[in-house]
Protein backbone atom coordinates (compact mmCIF):
# COMPACT_ATOMS: atom_id res chain seq x y z
CA UNK A 1 0.00 0.00 0.00
CA UNK A 2 1.39 3.38 -0.84
CA UNK A 3 1.44 6.89 0.67
CA UNK A 4 -2.24 7.65 -0.28
CA UNK A 5 -3.84 5.04 -0.11
CA UNK A 6 -3.49 4.00 3.64
CA UNK A 7 -4.41 7.82 5.17
CA UNK A 8 -7.21 7.28 3.05
CA UNK A 9 -8.35 3.96 5.05
CA UNK A 10 -8.16 4.95 8.02
CA UNK A 11 -10.03 8.37 6.97
CA UNK A 12 -13.18 6.04 5.57
CA UNK A 13 -12.55 3.58 8.45
CA UNK A 14 -13.26 6.29 10.98
CA UNK A 15 -16.45 7.89 9.60
CA UNK A 16 -17.51 3.91 9.25
CA UNK A 17 -16.79 3.63 12.96
CA UNK A 18 -18.75 6.79 13.93
CA UNK A 19 -21.50 5.79 11.90
CA UNK A 20 -21.37 2.72 14.15
CA UNK A 21 -20.87 4.39 17.11
CA UNK A 22 -24.46 6.37 16.36
CA UNK A 23 -25.80 3.01 15.19
CA UNK A 24 -24.94 1.38 18.51
CA UNK A 25 -26.53 4.25 20.82
CA UNK A 26 -29.68 4.14 18.87
CA UNK A 27 -30.16 0.66 19.51
CA UNK A 28 -28.80 0.82 22.90
CA UNK A 29 -31.55 3.28 23.56
CA UNK A 30 -29.10 5.32 26.27
CA UNK A 31 -30.40 8.13 24.56
CA UNK A 32 -34.28 8.77 24.14
CA UNK A 33 -35.27 7.00 21.06
CA UNK A 34 -36.69 10.01 19.38
CA UNK A 35 -33.58 12.61 19.59
CA UNK A 36 -31.35 10.01 17.89
CA UNK A 37 -32.72 8.94 14.66
CA UNK A 38 -31.14 5.68 13.11
CA UNK A 39 -29.05 6.46 9.84
CA UNK A 40 -30.91 4.24 8.05
CA UNK A 41 -34.39 6.90 8.87
CA UNK A 42 -32.18 10.07 8.58
CA UNK A 43 -31.51 8.65 4.60
CA UNK A 44 -35.22 7.78 4.46
CA UNK A 45 -36.18 11.55 5.30
CA UNK A 46 -33.80 12.77 2.74
CA UNK A 47 -34.05 10.67 0.10
CA UNK A 48 -38.20 11.85 0.68
CA UNK A 49 -37.19 15.68 0.48
CA UNK A 50 -35.57 15.45 -2.55
CA UNK A 51 -37.50 12.82 -4.34
CA UNK A 52 -40.97 15.01 -3.33
CA UNK A 53 -39.65 17.81 -4.74
CA UNK A 54 -39.94 19.22 -1.09
CA UNK A 55 -36.64 20.84 -0.31
CA UNK A 56 -35.81 22.71 -3.70
CA UNK A 57 -37.76 25.87 -3.41
CA UNK A 58 -35.96 26.21 -0.45
CA UNK A 59 -32.92 25.59 -1.73
CA UNK A 60 -33.64 27.98 -4.39
CA UNK A 61 -34.44 31.14 -1.98
CA UNK A 62 -31.00 30.20 0.16
CA UNK A 63 -28.93 30.07 -3.29
CA UNK A 64 -30.46 32.99 -4.45
CA UNK A 65 -29.65 35.26 -0.97
CA UNK A 66 -26.41 34.04 -1.05
CA UNK A 67 -25.45 34.54 -4.21
CA UNK A 68 -26.80 38.26 -4.11
CA UNK A 69 -25.33 38.77 -0.76
CA UNK A 70 -21.52 37.27 -2.24
CA UNK A 71 -21.36 39.21 -5.32
CA UNK A 72 -22.41 42.49 -3.49
CA UNK A 73 -19.71 41.32 -1.03
CA UNK A 74 -17.30 40.80 -4.17
CA UNK A 75 -17.29 43.85 -5.70
CA UNK A 76 -16.71 45.75 -2.25
CA UNK A 77 -14.43 43.58 -0.97
CA UNK A 78 -12.00 43.04 -4.06
CA UNK A 79 -12.26 47.36 -4.68
CA UNK A 80 -11.54 47.96 -0.83
CA UNK A 81 -9.31 45.34 -0.60
CA UNK A 82 -6.88 46.37 -4.25
CA UNK A 83 -7.42 50.06 -2.81
CA UNK A 84 -5.84 49.08 0.75
CA UNK A 85 -3.22 46.96 -0.85
CA UNK A 86 -1.49 49.12 -3.16
CA UNK A 87 -1.51 52.43 -1.03
CA UNK A 88 0.60 51.28 2.18
CA UNK A 89 -0.30 54.39 4.18
CA UNK A 90 -4.55 53.14 3.85
CA UNK A 91 -3.39 50.14 4.88
CA UNK A 92 -1.80 51.06 8.01
CA UNK A 93 -4.95 52.74 8.79
CA UNK A 94 -7.57 50.56 8.17
CA UNK A 95 -6.42 47.13 8.25
CA UNK A 96 -6.14 46.98 12.22
CA UNK A 97 -9.80 48.05 11.75
CA UNK A 98 -10.90 45.57 9.29
CA UNK A 99 -9.04 42.74 10.79
CA UNK A 100 -10.89 43.28 14.47
CA UNK A 101 -13.85 43.47 12.99
CA UNK A 102 -13.61 40.67 10.69
CA UNK A 103 -13.19 38.18 14.21
CA UNK A 104 -16.54 39.47 15.48
CA UNK A 105 -19.53 37.40 15.09
CA UNK A 106 -21.57 38.74 11.69
CA UNK A 107 -24.98 37.33 13.41
CA UNK A 108 -24.95 39.97 16.07
CA UNK A 109 -25.68 42.46 13.44
CA UNK A 110 -29.16 40.49 11.99
CA UNK A 111 -31.67 42.27 14.09
CA UNK A 112 -29.96 45.75 12.80
CA UNK A 113 -30.99 43.77 9.14
CA UNK A 114 -34.09 42.53 10.23
CA UNK A 115 -35.26 46.05 11.48
CA UNK A 116 -34.13 47.95 8.42
CA UNK A 117 -34.73 45.61 5.47
CA UNK A 118 -37.64 43.39 6.77
CA UNK A 119 -37.91 39.66 7.83
CA UNK A 120 -37.76 38.65 4.11
CA UNK A 121 -34.87 37.98 1.34
CA UNK A 122 -33.02 41.37 1.69
CA UNK A 123 -32.06 41.00 5.50
CA UNK A 124 -30.88 37.75 4.91
CA UNK A 125 -28.83 38.93 1.39
CA UNK A 126 -26.68 41.20 4.10
CA UNK A 127 -26.37 38.81 6.36
CA UNK A 128 -24.41 36.93 3.54
CA UNK A 129 -22.81 39.93 2.57
CA UNK A 130 -21.32 40.73 5.98
CA UNK A 131 -20.12 37.18 6.48
CA UNK A 132 -18.21 37.05 3.07
CA UNK A 133 -17.13 41.00 3.15
CA UNK A 134 -13.82 39.75 5.09
CA UNK A 135 -12.41 36.75 4.10
CA UNK A 136 -12.60 38.36 0.68
CA UNK A 137 -11.29 42.06 1.49
CA UNK A 138 -8.28 40.23 3.57
CA UNK A 139 -7.31 38.19 0.78
CA UNK A 140 -7.51 41.06 -1.91
CA UNK A 141 -5.72 43.44 0.13
CA UNK A 142 -2.35 40.94 1.02
CA UNK A 143 -2.51 39.93 -2.65
CA UNK A 144 -2.64 43.55 -4.02
CA UNK A 145 0.20 44.54 -1.35
CA UNK A 146 2.18 41.59 -2.80
CA UNK A 147 2.27 42.49 -6.26
CA UNK A 148 6.01 42.67 -7.67
CA UNK A 149 6.70 46.49 -7.43
CA UNK A 150 9.15 45.89 -10.54
CA UNK A 151 6.04 44.22 -12.76
CA UNK A 152 4.18 47.57 -12.14
CA UNK A 153 7.82 49.65 -12.85
CA UNK A 154 7.81 47.84 -16.32
CA UNK A 155 4.35 48.40 -17.43
CA UNK A 156 4.98 52.14 -16.92
CA UNK A 157 8.53 52.36 -18.59
CA UNK A 158 6.88 50.39 -21.62
CA UNK A 159 4.02 52.83 -21.48
CA UNK A 160 1.41 50.86 -20.53
CA UNK A 161 -2.00 52.54 -19.83
CA UNK A 162 -3.92 52.20 -16.67
CA UNK A 163 -5.96 49.95 -18.01
CA UNK A 164 -3.35 47.77 -19.71
CA UNK A 165 -1.61 47.91 -15.88
CA UNK A 166 -4.84 46.94 -14.56
CA UNK A 167 -5.62 43.97 -16.99
CA UNK A 168 -2.01 42.72 -17.77
CA UNK A 169 -0.26 43.25 -13.87
CA UNK A 170 -2.52 43.56 -11.18
CA UNK A 171 -5.65 41.18 -12.47
CA UNK A 172 -3.36 38.10 -13.18
CA UNK A 173 -0.83 38.89 -9.91
CA UNK A 174 -4.10 38.84 -7.74
CA UNK A 175 -5.90 36.36 -9.31
CA UNK A 176 -5.26 33.10 -7.48
CA UNK A 177 -5.33 34.69 -4.05
CA UNK A 178 -8.36 37.17 -4.87
CA UNK A 179 -9.99 33.53 -5.72
CA UNK A 180 -9.11 32.06 -2.64
CA UNK A 181 -10.62 34.87 -0.60
CA UNK A 182 -13.87 34.47 -2.71
CA UNK A 183 -14.38 30.80 -2.03
CA UNK A 184 -14.24 31.54 1.79
CA UNK A 185 -16.31 34.35 1.64
CA UNK A 186 -18.72 32.06 -0.56
CA UNK A 187 -18.76 29.17 2.09
CA UNK A 188 -19.15 32.43 4.66
CA UNK A 189 -21.78 33.96 2.49
CA UNK A 190 -24.06 30.64 2.80
CA UNK A 191 -23.67 30.64 6.54
CA UNK A 192 -24.99 33.58 7.05
CA UNK A 193 -28.35 33.62 4.82
CA UNK A 194 -28.75 30.15 6.83
CA UNK A 195 -27.91 31.46 10.00
CA UNK A 196 -30.29 34.43 9.59
CA UNK A 197 -32.56 32.18 8.44
CA UNK A 198 -32.69 30.00 11.38
CA UNK A 199 -33.32 32.81 13.56
CA UNK A 200 -36.26 34.97 11.33
CA UNK A 201 -37.51 33.56 7.91
CA UNK A 202 -40.73 32.13 6.23
CA UNK A 203 -38.52 30.16 3.25
CA UNK A 204 -34.97 28.69 3.11
CA UNK A 205 -32.52 25.90 4.20
CA UNK A 206 -32.31 27.30 7.94
CA UNK A 207 -36.12 27.85 7.90
CA UNK A 208 -36.86 23.82 7.00
CA UNK A 209 -33.93 22.85 9.78
CA UNK A 210 -35.59 25.15 12.49
CA UNK A 211 -39.28 24.02 11.50
CA UNK A 212 -38.90 20.48 11.68
CA UNK A 213 -36.74 21.43 15.16
CA UNK A 214 -39.87 23.39 16.53
CA UNK A 215 -42.08 20.52 15.05
CA UNK A 216 -39.72 17.61 16.64
CA UNK A 217 -39.87 15.72 13.75
CA UNK A 218 -36.28 15.13 14.24
CA UNK A 219 -35.36 12.68 11.01
CA UNK A 220 -35.79 15.62 9.28
CA UNK A 221 -34.18 18.21 10.73
CA UNK A 222 -31.32 15.49 10.42
CA UNK A 223 -31.63 15.06 7.38
CA UNK A 224 -32.29 18.74 6.44
CA UNK A 225 -28.92 19.51 7.83
CA UNK A 226 -27.56 16.77 6.52
CA UNK A 227 -28.29 18.06 3.03
CA UNK A 228 -27.15 21.67 3.61
CA UNK A 229 -23.86 20.25 4.70
CA UNK A 230 -23.84 18.43 1.26
CA UNK A 231 -24.98 21.12 -0.60
CA UNK A 232 -21.63 23.16 1.29
CA UNK A 233 -19.28 20.72 -0.18
CA UNK A 234 -20.70 20.98 -3.75
CA UNK A 235 -20.20 24.57 -3.64
CA UNK A 236 -16.57 24.59 -1.84
CA UNK A 237 -15.62 21.94 -4.39
CA UNK A 238 -16.68 23.68 -7.41
CA UNK A 239 -15.01 26.64 -6.59
CA UNK A 240 -11.49 24.45 -5.58
CA UNK A 241 -11.98 23.15 -9.53
CA UNK A 242 -12.54 26.51 -10.71
CA UNK A 243 -9.39 27.99 -9.27
CA UNK A 244 -7.40 25.23 -10.50
CA UNK A 245 -8.83 26.51 -14.18
CA UNK A 246 -7.72 30.24 -13.09
CA UNK A 247 -3.93 28.70 -12.38
CA UNK A 248 -3.39 28.87 -16.20
CA UNK A 249 -4.12 32.50 -16.07
CA UNK A 250 -2.27 33.69 -13.25
CA UNK A 251 1.42 34.36 -12.46
CA UNK B 1 6.78 58.21 17.33
CA UNK B 2 5.93 55.59 14.05
CA UNK B 3 3.05 54.67 12.87
CA UNK B 4 1.17 57.96 15.40
CA UNK B 5 -0.82 59.49 12.19
CA UNK B 6 -1.98 56.59 10.93
CA UNK B 7 -3.11 55.89 14.32
CA UNK B 8 -4.99 58.79 14.89
CA UNK B 9 -6.46 58.76 11.37
CA UNK B 10 -8.13 55.82 12.75
CA UNK B 11 -9.51 57.59 15.28
CA UNK B 12 -10.69 60.37 12.89
CA UNK B 13 -12.53 58.06 10.96
CA UNK B 14 -14.46 56.05 13.51
CA UNK B 15 -15.01 59.51 15.45
CA UNK B 16 -16.73 60.89 11.97
CA UNK B 17 -18.60 57.68 11.46
CA UNK B 18 -20.33 58.15 14.76
CA UNK B 19 -20.53 61.82 14.65
CA UNK B 20 -22.67 60.97 11.53
CA UNK B 21 -24.70 58.68 12.73
CA UNK B 22 -25.33 60.99 15.89
CA UNK B 23 -26.18 63.58 12.96
CA UNK B 24 -28.74 61.76 11.39
CA UNK B 25 -30.60 60.10 14.36
CA UNK B 26 -30.64 63.99 16.14
CA UNK B 27 -32.13 65.55 12.57
CA UNK B 28 -34.72 62.94 12.94
CA UNK B 29 -33.32 61.72 9.25
CA UNK B 30 -33.93 58.42 10.14
CA UNK B 31 -36.64 56.31 12.14
CA UNK B 32 -35.30 56.29 15.29
CA UNK B 33 -37.11 52.73 15.65
CA UNK B 34 -34.11 51.76 13.14
CA UNK B 35 -31.02 53.69 14.31
CA UNK B 36 -30.50 55.40 17.21
CA UNK B 37 -27.74 57.35 18.47
CA UNK B 38 -24.30 56.46 19.79
CA UNK B 39 -24.91 58.99 22.65
CA UNK B 40 -28.55 57.07 23.71
CA UNK B 41 -26.37 54.16 22.87
CA UNK B 42 -23.69 54.80 25.53
CA UNK B 43 -26.49 56.25 28.37
CA UNK B 44 -28.35 53.19 28.17
CA UNK B 45 -25.00 51.04 28.06
CA UNK B 46 -24.11 52.90 31.26
CA UNK B 47 -27.22 52.51 32.92
CA UNK B 48 -27.17 49.10 32.20
CA UNK B 49 -23.30 48.48 33.52
CA UNK B 50 -24.44 50.21 37.05
CA UNK B 51 -27.50 48.04 37.26
CA UNK B 52 -25.15 45.37 36.79
CA UNK B 53 -26.78 43.57 34.22
CA UNK B 54 -23.94 44.15 31.70
CA UNK B 55 -21.48 42.76 33.77
CA UNK B 56 -23.19 39.49 34.66
CA UNK B 57 -24.09 38.91 31.47
CA UNK B 58 -20.54 39.44 30.04
CA UNK B 59 -19.61 37.49 32.89
CA UNK B 60 -21.47 34.91 31.58
CA UNK B 61 -20.27 34.98 28.11
CA UNK B 62 -17.06 34.83 29.10
CA UNK B 63 -17.11 31.66 31.75
CA UNK B 64 -18.81 29.95 29.16
CA UNK B 65 -16.13 30.45 26.59
CA UNK B 66 -13.90 29.81 29.72
CA UNK B 67 -15.18 26.38 29.69
CA UNK B 68 -15.60 25.67 25.74
CA UNK B 69 -11.55 26.84 26.04
CA UNK B 70 -10.25 24.60 28.62
CA UNK B 71 -12.09 21.20 27.30
CA UNK B 72 -10.83 22.20 23.76
CA UNK B 73 -7.37 22.68 24.86
CA UNK B 74 -7.29 19.53 26.35
CA UNK B 75 -8.40 17.39 24.08
CA UNK B 76 -6.93 19.89 21.17
CA UNK B 77 -3.05 19.87 22.78
CA UNK B 78 -3.54 16.07 23.43
CA UNK B 79 -4.92 14.91 19.45
CA UNK B 80 -2.14 17.26 18.32
CA UNK B 81 0.76 14.93 20.34
CA UNK B 82 -0.89 11.73 19.05
CA UNK B 83 -1.05 13.23 15.49
CA UNK B 84 2.29 13.50 15.51
CA UNK B 85 3.62 10.57 17.36
CA UNK B 86 1.56 8.93 15.12
CA UNK B 87 2.68 9.71 11.65
CA UNK B 88 0.22 7.76 9.57
CA UNK B 89 -2.96 8.94 11.52
CA UNK B 90 -1.54 12.36 11.70
CA UNK B 91 -1.96 12.70 7.78
CA UNK B 92 -5.28 11.15 7.85
CA UNK B 93 -6.84 12.73 10.39
CA UNK B 94 -5.11 16.42 8.93
CA UNK B 95 -7.25 15.95 6.11
CA UNK B 96 -10.29 15.09 8.03
CA UNK B 97 -10.22 17.81 10.59
CA UNK B 98 -9.72 20.19 7.65
CA UNK B 99 -12.44 19.51 6.18
CA UNK B 100 -14.23 19.29 8.96
CA UNK B 101 -13.00 22.89 10.33
CA UNK B 102 -14.20 24.18 6.45
CA UNK B 103 -17.82 22.66 6.89
CA UNK B 104 -20.45 25.07 8.52
CA UNK B 105 -20.07 23.62 11.70
CA UNK B 106 -22.34 26.25 13.64
CA UNK B 107 -25.54 24.94 11.65
CA UNK B 108 -24.96 21.63 13.69
CA UNK B 109 -26.49 23.53 16.79
CA UNK B 110 -29.88 22.20 16.72
CA UNK B 111 -28.54 18.68 17.17
CA UNK B 112 -26.85 19.93 20.14
CA UNK B 113 -29.52 21.43 21.04
CA UNK B 114 -31.92 17.97 20.77
CA UNK B 115 -29.62 15.85 22.50
CA UNK B 116 -28.11 18.05 25.41
CA UNK B 117 -30.85 20.00 26.24
CA UNK B 118 -31.72 23.69 25.89
CA UNK B 119 -28.78 25.20 28.30
CA UNK B 120 -25.08 26.12 28.53
CA UNK B 121 -23.90 22.85 27.82
CA UNK B 122 -25.32 22.67 24.76
CA UNK B 123 -23.60 26.21 23.63
CA UNK B 124 -20.41 24.71 24.99
CA UNK B 125 -20.97 21.69 23.23
CA UNK B 126 -20.80 23.58 20.28
CA UNK B 127 -18.39 26.35 20.28
CA UNK B 128 -16.25 23.40 21.74
CA UNK B 129 -15.38 22.11 18.29
CA UNK B 130 -14.79 25.25 16.02
CA UNK B 131 -11.94 25.73 18.83
CA UNK B 132 -10.44 22.47 19.22
CA UNK B 133 -9.60 21.71 15.41
CA UNK B 134 -7.01 24.41 14.72
CA UNK B 135 -5.88 23.72 17.93
CA UNK B 136 -5.39 20.09 17.44
CA UNK B 137 -4.24 20.56 13.87
CA UNK B 138 -1.57 23.47 14.62
CA UNK B 139 -0.26 21.32 17.88
CA UNK B 140 0.34 18.35 15.37
CA UNK B 141 1.95 20.83 12.53
CA UNK B 142 3.75 22.92 15.19
CA UNK B 143 6.15 19.74 16.72
CA UNK B 144 5.86 18.31 12.85
CA UNK B 145 8.14 20.98 12.13
CA UNK B 146 10.29 21.14 14.49
CA UNK B 147 14.21 21.16 12.81
CA UNK B 148 15.37 17.59 12.28
CA UNK B 149 18.54 19.15 13.96
CA UNK B 150 17.57 20.38 16.95
CA UNK B 151 16.52 16.44 17.56
CA UNK B 152 19.84 15.68 16.88
CA UNK B 153 21.32 17.51 18.88
CA UNK B 154 19.28 16.88 21.69
CA UNK B 155 19.62 13.71 21.34
CA UNK B 156 24.10 13.96 21.08
CA UNK B 157 23.55 15.10 23.97
CA UNK B 158 21.79 12.01 25.62
CA UNK B 159 18.86 13.94 26.67
CA UNK B 160 15.74 11.20 27.54
CA UNK B 161 12.31 11.55 25.79
CA UNK B 162 10.62 13.71 28.16
CA UNK B 163 13.58 16.17 28.37
CA UNK B 164 13.16 16.70 24.52
CA UNK B 165 10.01 17.14 24.85
CA UNK B 166 10.45 20.03 27.31
CA UNK B 167 13.58 21.73 26.37
CA UNK B 168 13.38 21.17 22.95
CA UNK B 169 10.45 20.31 20.86
CA UNK B 170 8.11 22.17 22.89
CA UNK B 171 10.18 25.82 22.95
CA UNK B 172 10.85 25.07 19.27
CA UNK B 173 6.92 24.50 18.44
CA UNK B 174 5.77 27.46 20.74
CA UNK B 175 4.28 29.84 18.26
CA UNK B 176 2.08 27.63 16.66
CA UNK B 177 0.71 26.17 19.36
CA UNK B 178 -0.06 29.20 20.35
CA UNK B 179 -0.97 30.40 17.43
CA UNK B 180 -3.89 27.42 17.38
CA UNK B 181 -4.66 28.26 20.93
CA UNK B 182 -5.46 31.77 19.94
CA UNK B 183 -7.38 30.80 16.73
CA UNK B 184 -9.24 28.14 18.98
CA UNK B 185 -10.49 30.84 21.58
CA UNK B 186 -11.60 33.67 18.75
CA UNK B 187 -13.30 30.67 17.18
CA UNK B 188 -14.70 29.77 20.55
CA UNK B 189 -15.74 33.58 21.34
CA UNK B 190 -17.38 33.68 18.21
CA UNK B 191 -19.52 30.82 17.88
CA UNK B 192 -20.61 31.51 22.10
CA UNK B 193 -21.78 34.75 20.76
CA UNK B 194 -23.78 33.52 17.86
CA UNK B 195 -25.19 30.90 19.22
CA UNK B 196 -26.06 32.80 22.67
CA UNK B 197 -28.09 35.48 20.15
CA UNK B 198 -29.75 32.56 18.13
CA UNK B 199 -30.82 30.43 21.13
CA UNK B 200 -31.32 33.18 23.20
CA UNK B 201 -29.69 31.61 26.64
CA UNK B 202 -26.40 32.59 28.60
CA UNK B 203 -25.00 36.27 28.17
CA UNK B 204 -24.55 39.20 25.79
CA UNK B 205 -25.40 37.58 23.00
CA UNK B 206 -28.89 37.32 24.67
CA UNK B 207 -29.16 41.11 24.28
CA UNK B 208 -29.84 42.01 20.97
CA UNK B 209 -31.89 39.19 20.32
CA UNK B 210 -34.51 40.25 23.08
CA UNK B 211 -34.32 44.07 22.07
CA UNK B 212 -35.62 43.23 18.54
CA UNK B 213 -38.19 40.94 19.55
CA UNK B 214 -39.20 44.11 22.09
CA UNK B 215 -38.78 46.77 19.78
CA UNK B 216 -36.10 48.44 22.25
CA UNK B 217 -33.69 49.87 19.93
CA UNK B 218 -31.73 50.88 22.52
CA UNK B 219 -31.29 47.60 24.42
CA UNK B 220 -30.49 45.98 20.83
CA UNK B 221 -28.00 48.21 19.97
CA UNK B 222 -26.13 48.06 23.80
CA UNK B 223 -26.36 44.41 22.40
CA UNK B 224 -25.10 44.53 19.34
CA UNK B 225 -22.03 47.04 20.61
CA UNK B 226 -21.22 45.18 23.64
CA UNK B 227 -20.72 41.62 21.76
CA UNK B 228 -18.66 43.38 19.46
CA UNK B 229 -16.69 45.41 21.87
CA UNK B 230 -16.67 42.20 23.78
CA UNK B 231 -15.14 40.36 20.64
CA UNK B 232 -12.53 43.28 20.19
CA UNK B 233 -11.02 43.40 23.88
CA UNK B 234 -10.34 39.41 23.41
CA UNK B 235 -8.89 39.85 19.87
CA UNK B 236 -6.54 42.83 21.24
CA UNK B 237 -5.59 40.91 24.47
CA UNK B 238 -5.03 37.86 22.40
CA UNK B 239 -2.65 39.94 19.95
CA UNK B 240 -0.55 42.01 22.96
CA UNK B 241 -0.12 38.53 24.96
CA UNK B 242 1.36 36.82 21.36
CA UNK B 243 3.61 39.59 20.80
CA UNK B 244 5.06 39.55 24.62
CA UNK B 245 5.55 36.10 24.51
CA UNK B 246 7.35 35.89 20.96
CA UNK B 247 8.85 38.96 20.58
CA UNK B 248 12.45 37.97 20.48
Amino acid sequence: MNRVTKPFLIQAGTVLLCMMIWEAIVESRLLFEGIVPSIFEIMKAAWLQISTGFIFPHLLVTMYEAFVGFALAACLGIAIGIALGVEPFLRRVFEPLILYFAATPKIILYPIFLMMLGAKFESKMAMAGVSAFFPIVINATVAAAGIDRIFIKVAKSVGASSFQTFTRVYLPSTLLPVFTGMRLGMGAAFVGAILGELKVSNAGLGFIIIQAFNHFRIPEMYASILLTFFLAASVNFAMTLMSARLRRFAY
Amino acid sequence: MKGLPEKILRWIFIATVLTTIEVLVRFNLVDRIFLTSPSLIAAAAWQSLFAGDLISLSLKTVSAVGMAFVIAAGIGLSAGYVLWRYPLFGRAYDELLGALFASPLILLYPISLVILGRGINAIIAMAFLPGMIPIALNTHQGLRDVNPTYLKAGRGMRLTERQIMRHVLLPAASPLIFGGLKLGLTYILISVIALEFLVEIGGIGTLASKGYFWFNTEELYVGVAGAIFLSIIFVYLLGKAESRLFSS
